[in-house]
């Protein structure tokens, strides 16, 4: 049985191409997950109150559980 | 959820279609909410979420198994016990959904300014789409049953410890999603030992190209990486305010003479 690490090495190999739009695009939910967090420790970052208010919180939680 | 989907495609993607389906069944929820409450922008514009959505479309077109992505799809490997609790638990979370269309579309407060019925209305549509999904247990199911199992139960979590947010679910649906979650996932698991007859039976052997794809295939598949690309650079742009000229909304300083 082949280890996490080499079927991952192998996949990478095998589909470069898609290995880095599957990596950019966690990239990219990455930073947008960076943001929302920095703007709960920093309210106001970007311009941004929205996810410091309580008030919403299921609300964001939701959109966290299913774009996160 | 989308996050995970694409995470599980980082190894063996062909083993994980039922990942690479996950990732984008939270658009599609969130797409016919926003169809259904006849309010697109709110909804599916002023979030930050179309940018991965994009992106997510993108991968899953580039998806390495190509023509074979469904292969997997059978009807002798549908598990009814997981199918029966789906459709059981869709008909509340088609109620929950259509009373968040209701509110997305009637009532004028800041949630509504920013689209947050619509990802309620999203959320009930995602966890029986990828009930589904799970009951059809294509490659990387298992995955994809936890996850169907852990949306509501987290809901019913976060409702327990947030009682007085809007959206909240009540006590007694906040246990009923917990409940949920875990039974359909103990089935899942309970009957992953089951699934030799169904899933065991031999597929179609997996289709071999003849020849190399193509070298306009792969400069095609190149291309496409070019909007993710910008997508990721413009975020970057956005998170760090240095100014990137690619046009994806970014301000540049006016120019003083």
């Amino acid at each position: 049985m082949r280890s996490v690490r080499e079927e991952t090495i192998q996949s990478l190999r095998a589909s470069p191409v898609f290995a880095l739009a599957v990596l950019l695009s966690l990239g990219t939910a990455g930073l947008i997950g960076l943001m929302v967090l920095m703007m709960q420790l920093q309210p106001g970052f970007l311009g941004m109150t929205h996810f410091a208010d309580p008030r919403h919180r299921i609300h964001d939680l939701t959109f966290g559980f299913l774009f996160g | 959820m989308t996050a995970v989907g694409l995470l599980a495609q980082v190894r063996s993607p062909s083993k994980n279609v039922a990942g690479m389906l996950m990732a984008l069944i939270p658009w599609v929820g969130l797409l016919v909410a926003a169809v259904l409450s006849a309010d697109q922008f709110r909804v599916t514009v002023i979030n930050p979420s179309g940018s991965i959505a994009a992106a997510t479309v993108i991968t899953a077109l580039l998806h390495p198994t190509g023509r074979d992505f469904f292969r997997s799809f059978r009807a002798s490997r549908v598990n009814w016990a997981m199918l029966t609790l789906v459709i059981v638990a869709a008909v509340p979370l088609l109620g929950f959904a259509f009373t968040n269309i209701g509110l997305q579309q009637t009532v004028s407060n800041d949630h509504a300014t920013m689209g947050h019925y619509g990802f309620m209305a999203a959320f009930g549509f995602t966890v029986i789409g990828v009930g589904l999904l799970v009951s059809l247990r294509p490659e990387g199911w298992r995955l994809t049953a936890w996850v169907a199992g852990l949306l509501p139960a987290l809901l019913g979590l976060a409702s327990l410890m947030y009682p007085e947010n809007s959206s909240s679910l009540s006590l007694v649906w906040a246990l009923v999603a917990i409940v949920w979650g875990v039974g359909f996932v103990a089935v899942a698991e309970r009957t992953k030992n089951v699934e030799s007859l169904a899933v065991k039976t031999p597929l179609m052997p997996e289709r071999r190209p003849a020849t190399r794809p193509a070298a306009w295939v792969g400069v095609l598949r190149i291309i496409a990486l070019v909007p993710i690309l910008l997508v990721f650079i413009n975020t970057i742009s956005t998170l760090t305010g240095v100014s990137v000229p690619i046009g994806l909304g970014g301000h540049t300083a006016p120019i003083h003479r």
